[in-house]
């Protein structure tokens, strides 16, 4: 099943292109999720950065090709980051077992849910540590985006 | 309606699955002769296309703001995929199904100027109540990420 013209053509594509093409959709995913959660229209994104709503609409399509410039000057718009290196991408999120006895703790369901999201899960059941969060913490910063290194 | 035809499978993924249309009387489906239309000539814009279809069917879903609203939509679904005045046409099931008809380059300000553009659209204007018809029966189900159902019109 499937057209197999498609799939020869797909063939000859280049890893290049396609880590391209992913930038590019990742930030105008990233982007469109910010407008969603700022109840922000595209028109009123333009607005703000002095731009047509066609530039908008060509920075979601998921194939533009961003300069630097233009994401600091997004970014400032939305006052969010949108981009991030890997090295300042994640935080590590330290759970002490010890500290969530009194809860059944499913490690699974922990791990779906940050399956999607720049969250390190660190287990330690047997040392001590600083716990950043305990388990109704963590549900709760689960929603939320991280930005920074947490020790 | 006159020409008889099918939705077929195109490229299907984890997320989303991408169908095309072929008519019964013809030997290649319309999103083939878009993609073989345009290889050569549109090299870059094409792959751009091809890369975005691969991504939204195994990752990212087909959302919405990949697409272009055209100038018909307001009471149908018609969208396309565009690269700059590149436009692969097509009907948009949310974020999991997407049919491709074909398309081409749009250099004028609507795409009614444009004989072939025009003829390409107005073909989903008349497809698309026809699979919405049968949405609304229960013939044909959309699921998490793929059409199922009746997909063979015949007239």
């Amino acid at each position: 099943m499937g057209s197999k013209i498609f799939e020869e053509l797909l063939k000859n594509i280049s890893d290049e292109k396609r880590r391209f093409i992913r930038i590019s959709m990742d930030i105008a995913d990233q982007i469109a999720q910010y407008l969603k959660e700022k109840k922000m229209t595209q028109k009123e994104l333009a607005i703000k950065l002095g731009k047509n709503e066609s530039e908008i609409s060509k920075w979601l399509n998921g194939s533009h090709n961003f300069t630097l410039d233009t994401i600091a000057k997004i970014e400032s718009a939305l006052n969010e980051d949108i981009i991030l290196v890997p090295k300042y991408a994640y935080e590590n999120v330290y759970i002490n077992y010890e500290s969530s006895s009194s809860y059944r703790f499913n490690k699974d369901y922990f791990e779906r849910k940050i399956a999607n999201k720049n969250v390190r899960l660190e287990y330690f059941n047997k040392i001590p540590l600083k716990s950043e969060y305990d388990l109704l913490d963590l549900n709760k910063a689960l929603n939320k985006t991280y930005h920074s290194e947490v020790a | 309606m006159k020409n008889s035809f099918i939705i077929e499978e195109f490229y299907k993924g984890e997320k989303s699955t991408f169908y095309t249309i072929r008519f019964c009387s013809e030997p290649k489906s319309e999103a083939d002769k878009f993609f073989q239309k345009f290889s050569s000539s549109e090299k870059d814009r094409i792959e751009n296309i091809e890369s975005k279809i691969e991504r939204m069917a195994n990752k990212s879903g087909c959302q919405d703001h990949y697409f272009k609203i055209e100038e018909s939509s307001i009471l149908n679904n018609i969208c396309s995929l565009w690269e700059g005045n590149l436009r692969l046409y097509c009907l948009r099931y949310g974020n999991v199904a997407v049919v491709l008809g074909d398309g081409g380059i749009k250099d004028k300000p609507t795409y009614q100027e444009i004989p072939e553009l025009n003829t390409i659209v107005n073909q989903l204007e008349e497809i698309f109540p026809l699979i919405d018809e049968r949405i609304k029966d229960g013939e044909i189900i959309i699921t998490d990420n793929e059409i199922i159902g009746d997909l063979i019109f015949k007239f």
